[in-house]
Parts: structure tokens; C-alpha cells; sequence
């Protein structure tokens, strides 16, 4: 009997790095070459099957204007177990801004969430100016994961999510998660009632 | 007869030329000195003939929107033969009578007639519409007599002009603005402006915003293909369709005022892109200073963090003795703090249990053991769902209600908001517990479901939300017809604060028996949800959640302080559009500017967090807490 898990995945990033883009080639396996950028918040599902035959479920929260929301980011973080943050490799801009947003993760989020660095568009290494090593260098320092994407030819997006689930502690029940279906009608899992808001000291400023 | 025919002319002609029809004869009188000094009718006579194909002008008036040639022939003559007609007329009534003039210009002397004429020649095309569709010059002779008969007198002077009309059409064609604006144009002028001189006449009348160009002579304008503009301009007020002529016709400048050369116009379209350029440079360059101004604020609250944490957290109820902390929480909590400082800040007088232990809890009827007041009201809803016994309207106005809140983020959307469950659960759970009292559903609880949802787990949440509506201005609002008293109570109390506040609003308001009623449950009920963006309720509510009810009136005060130059309609029905957040004005300046149309109803009006505590914190020496101690007890001694 396979075990079956769900997790809540936030995607964050600047915008225009591809970030739904990343998100429509892995649940829909799709290219959009002219996306819209996101307004609010898009959700979607997928599920990943892992060798062991463990499914992992993912609860793909796309934001979109988190600048303009701040007072949105307890809900983004609240019960997150993992989050994908987007760089674009041709825009130097953008690593800077994901590493304010890894830094936010880490003061705001629960401090057992699994984080991805994902330098997206691949496919445009031509124009590149994030070097490779010089992310991976952080990615490590920070205890992340870390990969480079194309949302555009598909490479490497369901890597890395699948090495997202597989570093997701598997071993406690489903129940404790935090995470759960929110399609109308699906029966609701328990709720933790524990989970307060965690308190870090946090002097630094988050930019 | 004359009257008549002058009504049937006018009605043709156009709405436009009513009014000047009217002024020309009421100052008539004042403007003859003028016209006599640069523009008698025998200048005009001279005009005419070095500009022959001025005649041609009236026809291309005339023809409507029809292009070809032959059907500018047959308005040639219509035209060419009323100004006959009507001229010859006046010629003849003018030598026996001198009365003064009456509405259909009786009696004027010779060359003051001149401005009377040129209206007259426009609005004559009337009578001959059908008859004289291929006549010329000569032949309207003859067709005029009848006309003579029944058409009041007009000028002697003016039986040029039909020679000049009956002029080949490529002539006509050609027409230029030059003899045009000498006659028609100045006659326009003069009759909206009666002050205004011949000279003035040409230039952008008077108080137009458009700054005139150096003052042209009286004498005609040299003949140019400005006319087309001029012509389309003026057969847009005849035609009734539509036409081509949108697209060269001048769009600085109102069609009822005369037109304008090209290069004027031009100048002038220039000099309005230019404008129009600087205005949204200033508009980006005031957003960009809110947008600094915020991130600091931002940043100065995730710096006091500490502060926030050694001080506040432990209890916070030190914010009622210590100003300055009290002042940091003003600036917003950090939205990290923010659920647990909300759930502290409106407590939980009514005792609900949050399941973390068991609790007796005190309904009306009895005690009963609840483990969670969220999960009992669920369950209960959850089965009266299934059983069908929840009313089903109570349920299509919570889905109706989820459908307005906050659509902008997307996250309540039925089908793809990750919320929405979450949403509807706690809304029908709130409808079970209010079924005790035997309240019913409210329109607006589901922003307030949701604000809280957002910051918080359902549970918590629930408790906050139940125990936020139960303080009294909120339970007044939310409550039933028994309730009906205290919220008036609460309108007289605003109104008071709102004449002290802002007394010229007050009035225009009193003026137009706008009472708070129109607006204030509007702004309330939601909590400003509704109306305001989503990051400025945020900090709304926290202030609101620590101050009480007295903040909910400064909130609304300061709401109309920040629209306050829009509040000066004195139009009942306009004032109540925009405080419904539908002005079309600044719909259409926000559909223009691609602004979102979904989010807060007074984005539209560009009322943005910063400028709201802006003024919210400059009503802070004028904001007495013992008023509002006074005005309540006042007006809510019971409470």
C-alpha cells in the first residue's frame, strides 16, 4: 500500500522569471511563450510518485504581487512546507530579489520548510548572468536546494520537484500537515491546533 | 409664420445654434457698435467678393453627409436660395419698419444686421430641403418669392451672397476657412460671447483654456485646407450620423465653439500631449513617493521588531500605557505578530472555547459543553447542509457575498482560490451561530471571514471574528430590526463629528440630505474591505482591533477627508455614485489608465494607506477621546 502525502508549495520570486510558466510545465506540462503575468494568487495541484511508490501531492501556491500584499505573506507561509524560489539567470536583479525572499522564508516561515533556488530559463544560458556556480555557492551556504530550470523546453522542472519531495520528511503521518485540500467538496483532513505562530528574533531588516 | 419657420429651421439646423439663436437677438443691441467698427455687412459684402467660394462653404454645411458632387449641387441651392430668399425678404421689410428687435430680429440697422443674417442663413436651409435639389443661382430666384412672403426681413445688404453660391462645385470644394470665418465664425463668436470684439472673434473665445495664438486680422484668412476641418466640425452638428470627419476634426476645442486654423490646432494638440506627458510624469513620480514612503514605513516596522518582541508580546496590553509603543502598533503590526496580537486585542469576552480544553460555555438557553465552538457551529452546519434544512438563500447570499471579497487576490475564487473552502465553512458556521441569537446573514461578513482568514487558522479565527462583531457599533450594524436605534445613534454621532470635522462636507451633504446612512454601514460593515485597499484596511484593522469603535469614525472621517475635493457635487445622485465608489469620471480615467477595476471601489480615486493616514494621523490633535466619551453617552446612555 503506497503512502500518500501533501504538502503546500509556495512559488516566490520577482516577477517575470517564470514563475507560473514553471508551475504550468509542471502540472499541466505546458508553454505559454506570451503568459500573462499573474494577478493574485493562482492554485493549482500535482502529484509526484516517487520510487518507493510514495505519492507526494503538491498544493502549488503561484503568488502574484506579494510586493503590493504584504499582509498577504502570513497566509503564503502559514503551514508551507516547502517553497520554490524563481531567479532568472539572464537577470542578475532577480538573484538579489530571491535572496530577500529566502531571507523573509527563513525569519517568517515554519523553520522546517524545504526551500528551492531555481534559476529559470535556461534555454537563454546565451544572455546568462548568474553564473552557475556563483548561485549554487549561496544555494549551498544556505542549506537550499538548488537548480536551473527552462520552463520554456521543460528541463529540469520536474527535477526538481522531485527533489523537493524527496527531501520532505516522509515519515510523519499525512494528518500532521498542515496542508490540505482546498477543493469544494473534498472531505477536510484535521487541522494542527498546536502550530502557533513562531517567534524568531529577527533584528535584521529584510532587504 | 416667420416664427415658424425660424422654429423649424432651428430644429434642423441643430441644436447648437438655438442658443446663439437667442443671445444673438438679446445683446444684439450691446454688440452693434462692434460689428459696425470691423464687420459691417458691407466689409463682408466685399469679402464675399474677393472670396467668392464662401458661397460654397454654406453648401458643403449643408450637404450632410453626403459626398458626391451632385448632392452638394442640390444643397448648393438649397442654401444659395435661402440666403436669397431671406436676404431679399429683409431688404424689403427693412425700409418700412424700425421697431426694436424682437426675438426674430425685426429691426436692426443695415450693418448691424450683418451677425443676424449669417445665423440666419444657416438656420434657413430648411425650407427648401426637397424642392431645389438641382437648382443654381437663377433658378432660386424664382423658387425664393414664396418664401419672401412668409420669411421675417432680413438684410438688404446680404443678395450677394447667392451669387457667389451658385459657384461650381469644385469651387465649393476648394472653400476655404478664410471668408467662412469672417461671417459664420465671427457670428458664432459674437453670439456667445457678446462682448468680444470682430478681432477676438477669430481667436479661441474668451476663457477657453487653449492659449490663443497672436490675434488675427479681421480680414479673411488666406484660403487653406484648414477648411475641411472647419467644414466637419460644422457638419457634425447638422449631420445625425456619424462620420469621417472624427478623424480630422479638432479635439481641443468644444464643437460649438468656432474652429481653428490647422496649425493652431495643431499647436494646441501638441501643447495638450505635452500636457497630458507631464501629468502622468507627475502622477508616476507621486506614486513612486507613496511607494518610498511605504517601503520605509515598512521597514521601520520590521526594524522595531525587537521592540514588537521584548515588549509587546509578552503582554500587550502595555500599548495602552506606553504612547510609544502605542505609536509602533499605530504603524502597523508586523504582519508576522499579526494573528496573535489580533486575537489578544479583541479578547474573547464571549468565552469561546478554542478547543485547546474543554470549557463551559454559557449560550442562552443552557450550558452546554463545547470542545470548539468553530467545530460544533461547523458540524452543525455541516448537517444542516447535508439535510438540506440550511435556508437556502442564507446560502446562495454567503456564495454571493464570497464572490465580492477581495476578488482582486484571487484567493476566495470558488473554484481556483485555495481559501474559498475554508471561507464558506466559517461563514456557515457563523450562520449557525447566530441562528441562536436568531440573527440572520449579513452581506459583508465574508470580508470580514476573510481579512481574518487570511491572517489566521479558521478556528482562531472564528473566535476573533465572533467576538469582533459582538462589540457594540458592530453588533448594531450586523444586528436585527432591534438594533435600528443604536445605529442611528450611531449616524447622529458621526454627523456631529463630521460637522465639527469637516464642516463644508457636512453642509453639502445636509444640502443634499445625504445622511451617514447612504454611506457609513457601506464603508462599516466590511470594514472598509469593501472600499479601500487591501494593504491600508490591514493596518486599518489593526488600529481598529486595539482602539475600539471610536477609531471606526475616525477611519470614516478620514475616508472623506482624503475625498474630500470630490465632495463638493452639487448633485445629490452624483455625490451618491461616487460614494458608492461609481463616479464614471474616474471610471473612465481608471479603465484608461489600465487600472484594475476588480480591486478596492475608492482606488478609482486614487485613495491609496499612505494618504489615508496621512490624514487620519492629522485629525490626531482635533480627535478628542472625551468627545466621543460625550457623544455616546449621549446618544447611547444605555450602553
Amino acid at each position: 500500500m503506497s503512502k500518500q502525502f501533501q504538502f503546500k508549495l509556495v512559488l516566490l520570486g520577482e516577477s517575470a522569471v517564470g514563475k507560473s510558466s514553471l508551475v504550468l510545465r509542471f502540472v499541466k506540462d505546458q508553454f505559454d511563450d506570451y503568459r500573462e503575468s499573474t494577478i493574485g494568487a493562482a492554485f493549482l495541484t500535482q502529484t509526484v510518485t516517487l520510487e518507493d511508490q510514495t505519492t507526494v501531492k503538491f498544493e502549488i501556491w503561484d503568488t502574484a504581487g506579494q510586493e503590493r500584499y504584504k499582509s498577504l505573506a502570513p497566509m503564503y507561509y502559514r503551514n508551507a512546507n516547502c517553497a520554490v524560489v524563481v531567479y532568472d539567470i539572464t537577470q542578475a536583479a532577480s538573484l538579489e530579489k530571491a535572496k530577500t525572499w529566502i531571507r523573509e522564508l527563513q525569519r517568517q516561515a515554519d523553520p522546517s520548510i524545504v526551500i528551492a533556488l531555481c534559476g529559470n530559463k535556461l534555454d537563454l544560458s546565451a544572455r546568462r548572468q548568474v553564473t552557475e556556480e556563483e548561485a549554487s555557492k549561496y544555494a549551498d551556504e544556505e542549506g537550499l536546494l538548488w537548480s536551473e530550470t527552462s520552463a520554456k523546453t521543460g528541463e529540469g522542472v520536474n527535477a526538481i520537484f522531485n527533489a523537493i519531495a524527496k527531501k520532505l520528511p516522509l515519515t510523519a503521518p499525512p494528518s500532521a500537515r498542515g496542508a490540505r485540500v482546498a477543493a469544494p467538496g473534498t472531505t477536510r483532513q484535521s487541522v494542527d491546533l498546536n502550530k502557533q505562530p513562531t517567534v524568531q528574533g529577527s533584528e535584521a531588516c529584510n532587504c | 409664420m416667420a416664427d415658424d419657420e425660424h422654429e423649424v429651421v432651428e430644429r434642423q439646423v441643430g441644436k447648437g445654434f438655438e442658443a446663439r439663436f437667442d443671445l444673438d437677438d438679446a445683446f444684439s443691441d450691446g454688440e452693434d457698435a462692434d460689428y459696425n467698427l470691423e464687420f459691417s455687412s458691407a466689409a463682408i459684402k466685399k469679402h464675399l467678393a474677393e472670396n467668392p467660394s464662401w458661397a460654397g462653404h454654406n453648401d458643403r454645411e449643408d450637404d450632410g453627409e453626403t459626398e458626391n458632387s451632385s448632392a452638394r449641387d442640390h444643397d448648393t441651392s438649397m442654401s444659395t436660395f435661402c440666403l436669397d430668399g431671406s436676404s431679399n425678404s429683409y431688404s424689403e421689410s427693412r425700409s418700412s419698419s424700425s421697431s426694436p428687435p424682437p426675438p426674430t430680429a425685426e429691426e436692426q440697422p443695415d450693418e448691424q444686421e450683418v451677425p443676424q443674417d449669417f445665423s440666419d442663413i444657416t438656420l434657413s436651409e430648411e425650407p427648401s430641403t426637397n424642392g431645389h435639389s438641382t437648382s443654381h443661382g437663377d433658378t432660386q430666384e424664382g423658387d425664393a418669392s414664396p418664401l419672401r412672403d412668409t420669411s421675417p426681413p432680413w438684410d438688404t445688404s446680404y443678395p450677394a451672397v447667392h451669387i457667389d453660391a451658385s459657384r461650381s462645385p469644385p469651387s465649393r470644394v476648394m472653400m476655404s476657412a478664410g471668408a467662412e470665418r469672417n461671417g459664420k465664425d465671427h457670428q458664432e463668436d459674437e453670439a456667445a460671447n457678446p462682448v468680444s470684439n470682430a478681432s477676438s472673434s477669430y481667436l479661441p473665445a474668451p476663457g477657453h483654456d487653449i492659449p490663443p495664438l497672436p490675434s488675427s486680422p479681421s480680414s479673411p484668412l488666406p484660403q487653406t485646407l484648414t477648411t475641411p476641418t472647419i467644414i466637419s466640425q460644422r457638419r457634425q452638428t447638422y449631420s445625425a450620423g456619424p462620420s469621417a470627419f472624427q478623424r480630422v476634426m479638432s479635439q481641443t476645442r468644444p464643437h460649438f465653439l468656432p474652429p481653428k486654423n490647422r496649425q493652431e490646432d495643431q499647436k494646441h494638440m501638441a501643447d495638450w500631449q505635452a500636457m497630458m506627458k507631464q501629468s502622468r510624469a507627475a502622477e508616476e513620480k507621486r506614486r513612486k513617493a507613496l511607494q518610498e514612503r511605504r517601503l520605509a514605513r515598512e521597514l521601520k516596522v520590521e526594524q522595531f521588531m525587537y521592540k514588537w518582541e521584548k515588549e509587546i508580546l509578552p503582554d500587550w496590553r502595555v500599548v495602552h500605557k506606553n504612547p510609544n509603543l502605542r505609536r509602533l502598533w499605530w504603524n502597523g503590526i508586523p504582519t508576522k505578530l499579526r494573528a496573535s496580537m489580533w486575537q489578544q486585542a479583541v479578547g474573547n469576552a464571549l468565552a469561546l472555547s478554542n478547543g485547546r480544553h474543554m470549557h463551559i460555555f454559557l449560550s442562552a438557553v443552557a450550558f452546554i459543553v463545547f470542545q470548539d465552538n468553530y467545530r460544533s457551529c461547523l458540524s452543525r452546519a455541516t448537517r444542516a447542509l447535508s439535510s438540506g434544512s440550511f435556508p437556502a438563500e442564507t446560502l446562495q447570499a454567503v456564495e454571493q457575498d464570497i464572490l465580492s471579497t477581495l476578488p482582486a487576490l484571487h484567493i476566495f475564487h470558488p473554484e481556483t482560490g485555495p481559501l474559498y473552502q475554508d471561507l464558506r465553512d466559517m461563514l456557515c458556521a457563523w450562520v449557525v451561530s447566530r441562528a441562536d441569537e436568531g440573527l440572520g446573514y449579513v452581506h459583508g461578513t465574508a470580508k470580514i471571514a476573510g481579512m481574518i482568514l487570511l491572517n489566521m487558522k479558521p478556528q482562531q479565527g472564528f473566535i476573533v471574528m465572533r467576538n469582533l462583531l459582538e462589540r457594540h457599533c458592530m453588533r448594531s450594524l450586523y444586528g436585527s430590526v432591534a438594533a435600528k436605534d443604536d445605529v442611528e445613534a450611531y449616524y447622529r454621532i458621526f454627523d456631529t463629528l463630521l460637522a465639527d470635522c469637516m464642516p463644508k462636507i457636512y453642509f453639502n451633504f445636509k444640502q443634499h440630505q445625504i445622511s451617514p446612512g447612504a454611506y457609513l454601514p457601506d464603508w462599516l460593515i466590511p470594514l472598509f474591505l469593501d472600499h479601500l485597499p487591501f494593504e491600508a484596511c490591514a493596518r486599518l484593522w489593526d488600529v481598529l482591533l486595539l482602539e475600539g469603535d471610536s477609531f471606526l469614525f475616525r477611519a470614516a472621517l478620514a475616508v472623506l477627508a482624503v475625498l474630500e475635493p470630490r465632495l463638493f457635487f452639487p448633485d445629490r445622485q452624483e455625490l451618491l455614485d461616487l460614494l458608492r465608489g461609481e463616479n464614471k469620471a474616474a471610471l473612465e480615467v481608471a479603465k484608461r489608465e489600465g487600472r484594475l477595476l476588480d480591486s478596492a471601489k475608492y482606488d478609482i480615486y486614487g485613495v491609496d494607506e499612505e494618504t489615508l493616514w496621512e490624514r487620519i494621523d492629522s485629525m490626531e490633535d482635533w480627535w478628542k477621546e472625551s468627545t466621543w466619551r460625550r457623544l455616546t453617552q449621549r446618544e447611547l446612555p444605555d450602553l
